[in-house]
């Protein structure tokens, strides 16, 4: 599982995301629209999971492990009310 | 300045003020519809006051904003919070303009540049006018979106990427950010949706509706090489290799010019607006023309002037980027932009209906008193009893001393503005100064509905801007030391105010990692500011203080100083021309704590009389419980203090005439005649041989010599000449 949605707390993407998670991702951030995404433990990020998260505008909980997410990726998402955890 | 850009100023600012709560207020809670109303009003307001004085570069911009909000209200959903902060964004420019024609009276030259680049951002937002963003996306040249994203990271690019995937593309098994992520020398990339009303309801996941803009510092060569499997989908512009400075074309040349014109302007209203402006437009025009090396130096020597609050590096870096020789540097120096800033008291206030129709009435009851002592001269004319004259004049008196109270009392309401009128501000500021150095900070407000003068809660936005952006520069530590620290990796500054007796107290605390006294000392002493020995000899509170001096903030220390010093000096300038005081308060590791204390008005202050030591002085009414006297045997001796029972309470006793040097004995009187006085919260007393009278005073704070002479407040010519001393009660009691 690399998209994982609890009752509270961020909805959280680990490891490798794949196309195929763009889907889950999307039923679970319409399923809960206060959510923010907790990206932290993401490796990789397929461009349709990146899709789903610019439309969604959620808050954000970073930085992603990957260096590409964290200096490319990142900034060209919506970076209001964002923020980084250590 | 001509009636109408007057009327269009004030009408702006409110404008400007009212749509700024809305969306700010929208932020906290974005379904609000209502707050949506009031915003697009204001906004379409704003729009028909731009045509009234041909201010079109204004109107275009509002009409884009207009229609962003339009659309937000007709829309079901909650309004989008990077629409809220574009809007914001343009409010801020507006503000910026409006300052500038505040100097100048003109519709202000950079205005067209700057309302081209608002629309094209203000258009990236729009999530519900598909027309206009395709138009946006098509018509408006992808690479002019790229340089406005990617700012100084422009400058180094060679290559820049347009990246269309096919809608199908996922479904092929491509992904095409894994594609770009193989691009070599990659600066920027910025993301965009190809379908613009897309939302989480109706997209579809499948889909591809990416739009992918990245700058890269590879030649376009190899960039083509590594987008090869993606080759009818993308698009490759090769960048030119920046230009020299000189050859800057006449266009730039020519608002580059304007700038400066406008830097040379001697009229103190906004300064540091116009200085922000005039540095930002500069560095848009030279990134413009290609050339990133000077714009990144403008920049630079814009932050300059705004920190040491001196047009002199930036007027010396245009000069410099338009190949003028440097003006003698003597022209501007920080000293005299610090005297060209005085405290300017606005020009025009809007007032609560009821505190008029207040002034209305009493003038009405002035008049009935006038009339009345009418009637009582008449009566001494007409050879009437004197004595029943002088008891209709006397009451009169105490009729209309009461309203002449009322009266100024009235007079100074109608001054007197909430501060949340210029901390409302502040809240984006700090987040997008934080955003700027890469730190993560929340600012929290207390007490902005304490009121003060109007003229002291307008002049403070500059000095409160200045200290909170040292908190967030220099006072909150970066994310790793944080983390080192065991802190909050999210750094807080709290903002506070609150109403002390006869003063406004604000504080700026930032939770920070405090002044490294040490280090303060070492700049104080390569600056010239003391001597070693003066140095060694200070404690570290003093030390500390040396921030304030002037001369202890350069350019140069921005980087380099751990703690802070950015334009203190100007702060403390700004504070005391307004008749207050600033210090500062620091734990290493913990924080800092900027103090304000600022006077309630700069008008009238209530004090009583009281006799100590054969000589008059004054406390300040509003610090005065009671007065009393009380029984000599009643008091006794505490330690070297002495204390008496006042209900239940012990209230310590301080002789006034004592603490003042002023030699006395008054064991001798069986009595002693008591002020109960609140200073700092607690209660407190000082005997006094004699109570004198309650009198209005205009009061002036000591200053030269005897400025530092603790425990005086101030001081206030009598009527008879004589200087009455007035008293600080909270320093006499520490």
């Amino acid at each position: 599982m690399t998209v994982t949605s609890t009752g509270t707390g961020p909805i959280r993407l680990s490891g490798a995301c794949l196309a195929d998670d763009a889907e889950p991702l999307l039923q679970h951030l319409l399923a809960r629209p206060e959510a923010d995404i907790d990206w932290r433990d993401c490796e990789v990020a397929h461009a349709a999971v990146i899709q789903v998260m610019l439309v969604a505008q959620r808050r954000l909980v970073g930085p992603p492990r990957a260096e590409f997410l964290q200096r490319l990726i990142s900034p060209a998402l919506p970076q209001r009310a964002s923020f980084d955890l250590p | 300045m001509n009636e109408f850009v007057e009327q269009f100023l004030l009408e702006c600012r409110e404008l400007v003020a009212q749509a700024t709560d809305d969306l700010i207020a929208l932020e906290e809670n974005p379904g609000d519809r209502e707050r949506i109303d009031s915003t697009f009003r204001a906004f379409h307001t704003l729009k028909g006051a731009a045509g009234i004085v041909e201010f079109a570069a204004m109107g275009r911009m509002l009409h884009v904003a207009e229609d962003l909000l339009s659309a937000a209200r007709a829309s079901a959903t909650a309004i989008r919070p990077n629409v809220l902060s574009e809007c914001l964004t343009a409010l801020d420019m507006l503000s910026r303009w409006l300052d500038a024609m505040e100097g100048s009276g003109e519709v202000p030259p950079a205005a067209e540049a700057e309302a081209d680049q608002m629309i094209a951002r203000l258009a990236l937002t729009s999530d519900a006018a598909p027309v206009a963003v395709a138009a946006a996306v098509d018509d408006h040249d992808w690479l002019e979106t790229l340089r406005t994203k990617a700012g100084a990271a422009f400058s180094q690019a060679r290559t820049a990427i347009r990246y269309r995937p096919d809608t199908d593309a996922y479904l092929r098994g491509e992904d095409p950010l894994a594609l770009i992520a193989g691009v070599p020398g990659l600066l920027q990339i910025a993301l965009g949706l190809r379908d613009a009303t897309a939302s989480l309801a109706t997209m579809d996941p499948y889909a591809s509706a990416l739009d992918i803009l990245a700058l890269s510092a590879a030649g376009s060569d190899d960039v083509a090489r590594a987008l090869a499997g993606a080759r009818d989908q993308v698009a490759l512009r090769s960048l030119a290799a920046p230009a020299a400075a000189t050859a800057a074309p006449e266009m730039a040349r020519t608002l580059l010019s304007a700038q400066l014109g406008l830097l040379q302007e001697t009229s103190p209203d906004g300064f540091l607006g116009r200085l922000a402006s005039a540095g930002r437009s500069a560095v848009n025009v030279l990134r413009h023309v290609g050339d990133g090396v000077a714009a990144d130096t403008v920049a630079t020597a814009a932050d300059a002037a705004i920190a040491q609050n001196s047009a002199a590096p930036l007027v010396a870096a245009l000069e410099q980027a338009l190949g003028i020789a440097a003006a003698p540097p003597a022209a501007v120096t920080p000293d005299a932009a610090l005297v060209a800033v005085p405290v300017v008291a606005p020009r025009a206030l809007r007032v609560d209906m009821d505190r008029i129709d207040a002034l209305v009435k009493l003038s009405g009851e002035l008049i009935v008193v006038k009339n009345a002592i009418g009637h009582v001269a008449r009566l001494v004319h007409d050879g009437s009893d004197p004595g029943a004259a002088a008891a209709a004049l006397r009451r009169q008196h105490a009729l209309f001393e009461r309203l002449a109270a009322e009266l100024q009392g009235a007079v100074l309401r109608i001054r007197v503005l909430p501060l949340r009128t210029v901390f409302r501000r502040f809240p984006k500021l700090v987040r997008e100064t934080a955003v700027s150095v890469g730190k993560t900070v929340r600012l929290l407000t207390e007490g902005d509905a304490t009121e003060a003068d109007a003229t002291i809660v307008d002049a403070l936005f500059e000095p409160l801007l200045h200290v909170l952006r040292n908190a967030v520069d220099h006072g909150i530590e970066d994310t790793a030391r944080r983390a080192e620290a065991g802190k909050s990796t999210i750094g807080t500054i709290t903002l506070r105010a609150r109403r002390d007796a006869d003063s406004v107290m604000i504080e700026i605390e930032d939770d920070g990692g405090g002044i490294d006294a040490g280090r303060v000392r070492e700049v104080a002493q390569a600056r010239g500011i003391a001597g070693a020995e003066v140095l060694d000899a200070m404690t570290d509170a003093e030390a500390i203080d040396l921030v304030f001096a002037a001369g202890f903030s350069t350019a140069a220390t921005v980087t380099n100083l751990s703690g802070r010093g950015v334009g203190m000096d100007s702060v403390r300038t700004a504070v005391g021309q307004l008749g207050g005081q600033v210090s500062i308060d620091s734990r290493p590791g913990q924080g800092t704590i900027v103090r304000m204390v600022l006077p309630f008005s700069l008008m009238l202050t209530r004090v009583m009389t009281v006799e100590a030591g054969g000589q008059s002085f004054a406390l300040p009414l509003d610090t005065i419980i009671e007065t009393t006297i009380i029984d000599r045997d009643r008091i006794t001796a505490i330690g070297a203090g002495r204390a008496f029972a006042l209900r239940d309470r012990t209230v310590p006793l301080i002789d006034l005439a004592e603490t003042l040097g002023l030699a006395q004995d008054t064991s001798q009187k069986p009595h002693a005649k008591i002020v109960v006085m609140s200073a700092a919260g607690q209660l407190g007393a000082l005997e006094v041989d004699r109570l004198g009278e309650r009198m209005d005073v205009m009061l002036k704070p000591m200053e030269g010599l005897l400025g530092g002479m603790r425990g005086v407040a101030g001081t206030t010519l009598l009527g008879d000449g004589r200087v009455l001393v007035v008293l600080d009660v909270a320093e006499i009691f520490q």
